[in-house]
């Protein structure tokens, strides 16, 4: 048995190798990347059909969208027409060694860092003790005018500035009345917090001013708190680096012109940055066969340029996302926008949306859209585009170019 | 024999990597290239055994020819084929490498001519790789197209000798596989996504296939010069396989059924003969035909299929089984086939015609090793068409194993 298996074995061996010889003989010269050689047998059917569509805005909005600053570069206050932003600056983490130092002096100071309006025009502003935190998501500034003392003591500190800022200066604001800092520093230790930072609210009309945050690049800029004390006997300088801040904005109480701009507009759209208000866009897209490859899709938006707002800090870019059909928003894709202009002289804005589109064949998300501006937590520029209503030469337009078979 | 050995591994190897290609374009039609293949054997007989029966022998075309198995034998085998495709553009060269069958064969009662077969079998092979450039509103684009997959058999067989020299046969078949054709399309202009998707149609069902032997005819009809002639049919009657038609969307990794209903493997018929000129010779020659030209898929007519038909003959030679030399128990095989092939492309049929011939070794008390070689051309390079050449080889091994027989001992 031994023997026939070593002859079966033997056997196995000798004719595979002959069966190998051959075939490394026919081998060389075999491809196997495709070539053009047989493609006229394939049926034309089997090559993917090209086609493109274009789709107008069925319907569009402008909508109020929560935004937390909190963690932004810069923080703002001011007023200019028909906008308002009160911030919020906080000095956290004060050291536990100065608690029974004797403060003879203290100063707050910032660096400009944006501003929107009449740059010429004084900034002013003046300064309140909050009495509860204020990083929560849900905070707005309708909800602290309208239940101030839940946020912050009525009465105002005696910290306020005023004057005309230019666009890199820094500003030191004395805080004449150095009590609030005294009970910052009593407290750091107590289990009942005293420190909820300072709210400081505009009093002039004419510009909005951005000053760098503890989240600048430039350690330089942060806003600082200096506190000249005593200490046994001898006079010394702390600068305290740590702070939070963010800035609530909303039209003015009683600026009907920004409603009527924002909200009754049935032509136009808004991406209004900074208190932020967001356009929407609605699209048929039942036209578009599922299955198919969206091989490229861009949307163009057509700018109405004396409704909309900008200054020389301008991040002239528009953001586009999905809107769910809850009107939350989930970001399976975002967009950025490029600029061109139009034959007619228009700027029109062109995102490129493919992504979404082919999301919404497949119905995984209603054929809705956000535009934002890309600087919508830092500025206050306003975005106007023509709406669904326009003429088909202004009305937002989905350009699709997809294939199928 | 160490380096033997290892020659053998490193070259299985480097074949199993070759075993992705191209392959002839035809085989984008219907289910893909359709492969007969019967056996080894049959193999190197111009495709031929439908009328061969033996007690050594396992007929994998016609399930009444395992009624004269005297043992149990496992066979399994293994196929390149090399393919030059020319056009009248140019030419390319293309190797797959694959299974050709696994089948074993259990006599249950010899007397009887009761045995039982399993077996797995590929049924069609789709393979190519092309490249096209095209332009369409404007949009200049490279289309890339990978075809791939087939069907394949899996069957369980059994054969019945009604008299001495009248076998039949029955097969229960589960026909099975997906056939792929992966599209990719590049756009020159950077600002358009490129193109990827998977085109696939998923195949299942249940079938049948029957079969008779005949032998000895002369006998019957008192006819001498016939006595060694033996007959042979099968049967397969048309079957409706469950189909599906999917979309895959690697972009998105998205799948969606596109279309789901039956497609029709046809009905196919087969008649062979062969005859035995001495204890030496044998002569064989098969005719099958399939009608593909009502073949419908999801109730519709299959595009560009018409009727097949293969002809096939051979002649085998064993110099003397009874000599103790190797080579003259060794079987020398030779045929030849013609075969008017399914595709009808572009309004021309689709012939293949081949020559065919191996060798049979046999391997002491174990059983034997086939080699078989095919050469063959199909198409022309007119009307836009290809002209394949496939060389092909196969090994095939089959072992006797002695299972649930009794044998008397001395």
């Amino acid at each position: 048995m031994k023997t026939t298996i070593n002859h079966l074995y033997s056997s196995i061996l000798f004719f595979s190798s002959i069966l190998l010889l051959i075939l490394f003989v026919i081998l060389p010269g075999c491809v196997d990347a495709p070539n053009p050689i047989g493609a006229e047998i394939l049926p034309e059917t089997d090559l993917l059909l090209l086609k493109q569509d274009t789709l107008y805005a069925t319907s569009h909005e402008t909508r109020f969208f929560f935004s937390n600053n909190s963690s932004l570069d810069k923080f703002c206050v001011g007023k200019f027409q028909s906008y308002e932003t009160w911030g919020l600056l906080g000095f956290f983490g004060l050291p536990d060694s100065l608690t029974n130092v004797r403060v003879l002096n203290a100063s707050i100071r910032l660096k400009a860092a944006y501003h929107f309006g009449d740059s010429a025009s004084n900034i002013s502003f003046r300064a309140y003790r909050m009495v509860t935190s204020w990083v929560g998501d849900s905070l707005t500034l309708d909800s602290l005018r309208n239940f101030q003392s839940n946020y912050y003591d009525a009465t105002p500190l005696q910290l306020s500035y005023s004057g005309a800022i230019g666009d890199t200066d820094y500003i030191t604001i004395d805080i004449p009345d150095t009590s609030i800092v005294r009970q910052w520093l009593a407290t750091v230790n107590d289990s009942t917090q005293y420190n909820y930072g300072l709210l400081l609210e505009p009093t002039n009309s004419s510009v909005i001013m951005g000053f760098a945050s503890y989240y600048t690049l430039d350690t330089a800029s942060m806003p600082t708190l200096t506190i000249e004390y005593e200490k046994d006997g001898e006079v010394q300088t702390y600068v305290h680096y740590y702070s939070l801040s963010r800035f609530l904005s909303s039209p003015t109480p009683t600026s009907a012109s920004f409603s009527t701009i924002i909200k009754d507009s049935s032509e136009f759209f808004y991406a209004q940055n900074g208190i932020p208000y967001r356009g929407t866009l609605t699209f048929d897209v039942s036209s578009i066969p599922n299955p198919s490859n969206i091989n490229s899709g861009f949307l163009y938006l057509t700018l109405e340029p004396t409704r909309s707002l900008s200054n020389n800090y301008m991040h002239d870019s528009v953001m586009v996302t999905q809107l769910n059909s809850d009107g939350t928003l989930s970001y399976p894709w975002i967009s950025l926008s490029s600029v061109t202009t139009d034959s007619l002289g228009n700027r029109v804005y062109k995102i490129d949306i493919k992504k979404g589109i082919a999301y919404w064949i497949r119905k995984y998300y209603p054929a809705q859209i956000v535009i934002f501006g890309y600087g919508e937590s830092s500025s206050f520029d306003r975005f106007a585009f023509y709406g669904s209503q326009a003429s088909i030469n202004l009305k937002p337009r989905l350009e699709i170019l997809y294939s199928t078979r | 024999m160490k380096k033997t050995s290892l020659l053998w591994i490193i070259g299985f190897f480097l074949l199993s990597q070759n075993s992705f290609a191209g392959g002839s374009s035809y085989s984008r039609y219907g289910k893909g290239d359709i492969l007969y293949f019967g056996g080894s054997r049959a193999y190197a007989l111009g495709g031929c055994g439908i009328a061969t029966i033996g007690n050594n022998y396992l007929n994998q075309f016609n399930p009444a020819g395992l009624s004269r198995l005297l043992i149990t034998q496992f066979s399994g085998s293994f196929e390149n084929s090399t393919i030059s495709s020319s056009t009248q553009n140019g030419s390319s060269k293309y190797n797959t490498f694959g299974i050709q069958s696994f089948f074993i064969a259990i006599p249950i009662s010899i007397e009887d001519g009761i045995a039982l077969s399993l077996e797995y079998t590929p049924y069609s092979q789709v393979a190519y790789a092309i490249r096209s450039t095209s332009e369409q509103a404007g949009y200049l684009r490279t289309n890339t197209f990978y075809g791939n997959g087939g069907l394949a058999t899996l069957a369980a067989g059994l054969s019945l000798s009604i008299t001495n020299d009248i076998h039949i046969g029955a097969k229960v078949v589960y026909d099975f596989g997906r056939t792929e054709q992966y599209i990719k399309t590049d756009f020159t202009n950077s600002d358009i996504l490129d193109t990827e998707i998977e085109h696939s149609y998923g195949y299942h069902g249940f079938g049948s296939s029957f079969g008779i032997i005949v032998e000895r005819i002369g006998k019957h009809l008192n006819i001498k010069w016939l006595e060694p002639l033996t007959l042979g049919l099968t049967f397969s009657p048309p079957l409706s396989l469950s189909t599906d038609y999917q979309a895959y969307y690697p972009t998105y990794d998205t799948t969606i059924t596109l279309q789901s209903g039956y497609s029709d493997l046809p009905l196919s018929f087969g008649a062979g003969m062969s005859y035995n000129l001495n204890k030496s010779y044998i002569l064989v020659s098969d005719i099958q035909a399939q009608q593909w030209d009502r073949a419908k898929i999801f109730g519709q007519p299959e595009a560009s299929l018409r009727n097949s038909i293969r002809f096939g003959i051979g002649c085998e030679r064993v110099p003397n089984r009874q000599e103790t030399s190797f080579w003259k128990r060794s079987s020398y095989r030779v045929g030849a086939y013609y075969h008017s092939t399914y595709y009808d492309i572009n309004g021309k049929g689709i012939d293949e015609l081949g020559v065919t011939a191996g060798i049979g070794f046999p391997i002491r008390m174990l059983g034997k090793l086939d080699l078989g070689f095919q050469y063959s051309t199909r198409g022309v390079t007119d009307q836009n068409l290809q002209k394949d050449s496939f060389y092909r080889i196969s090994l095939g091994l089959t072992v006797n194993e002695r299972w649930f027989l009794k044998f008397e001992e001395d």
